[in-house]
């Protein structure tokens, strides 16, 4: 459990919400009492990386996660619920 | 975002207390070109390692000659190694394994022959390695929901490559 976590964004693919290089925090607190919703800005596990996207869909516990900048986004695709280590609440 | 800051005070504060907070990177950004992938090149690389390997075997001692198509069958068995192992790690994600549950294994297998065809002058190992190779690439098409068909190649190695329909 993650109360509270600060990242760096590194990458434009959050444009316009999240620019490069901006700071959010990440608290895996949400999701003790409800599972990620579509919309939710999230960090997660991806090949040993923390990525930061969107989700867009959720199916059966998977989540389908996008960039909201699509020209400069990586598809990653669908990823699981222990992937994921966090919401982002707050924008520095 | 579930609360953001409503004013500039109170975001400033907010700054200053979790500046002390150790920072992690989370990544945003993409391999460019975004979603760009193709077992082409990894399929080229191939039949230039077979190429390679059956010229080498006619090359007598013309050591010139033999150094310059072992060093095109080293680099082609590194490059075709380095594009396998981006489509292996880069593209292809867990749920694929769902449907080609074999696909670790032949990576591995693919990756382990061209180590092989580095090693040795052998045409029997070159050939098998451009069929694991046309195997991966019809894996990989068919994960994007495309059918394959094998065409001549028209390289010397007269072998077949693997396109999208």
């Amino acid at each position: 459990v993650i109360l509270l976590q600060k990242f760096r964004v590194q990458g434009h693919s959050m444009e316009p919400i999240l620019k490069d290089r901006s700071e959010v925090l990440i608290s895996s607190i949400p999701y003790i009492f409800s599972k990620p919703r579509p919309g939710d800005i999230i960090a997660f596990w991806n090949f040993n990386k923390v990525f930061i996207k969107r989700v867009k869909k959720e199916k059966q516990g998977n989540y389908l996660v996008e960039g909201d900048n699509v020209i400069d986004t990586l598809r990653i695709g669908w990823i699981t619920k222990k992937d994921i280590i966090g919401k982002v609440i707050f924008k520095l | 975002l579930t609360i953001n800051a409503s004013g500039n005070i109170i975001k400033s504060m907010l700054r200053l207390f979790f500046s002390f907070f150790p920072v992690k990177i989370a990544h945003a950004h993409c391999d460019i070109p975004c979603g760009i992938y193709d077992p082409h090149n990894a399929q080229m690389a191939a039949h230039t390692v077979l190429r390679m390997t059956n010229l080498l075997k006619e090359a007598g001692s013309d050591t010139h000659k033999i150094s310059r198509l072992a060093k095109v069958k080293e680099d082609h068995a590194e490059l075709l190694k380095h594009e396998v192992t981006v489509l292996w790690a880069d593209y292809f994600k867990d749920e694929h394994l769902k449907d080609f549950p074999n696909l670790h294994e032949s990576v591995f297998k693919i990756l382990k022959l061209a180590s092989k065809t580095k090693q040795e002058i052998d045409s029997k190992n070159a050939e098998e390695l451009v069929l694991k190779v046309q195997e991966f690439a019809e894996i990989f098409w068919k994960s994007k929901g495309r059918e394959t068909i094998r065409v001549k190649s028209g390289y010397p190695t007269e072998g077949e490559i693997v396109l999208p329909k």
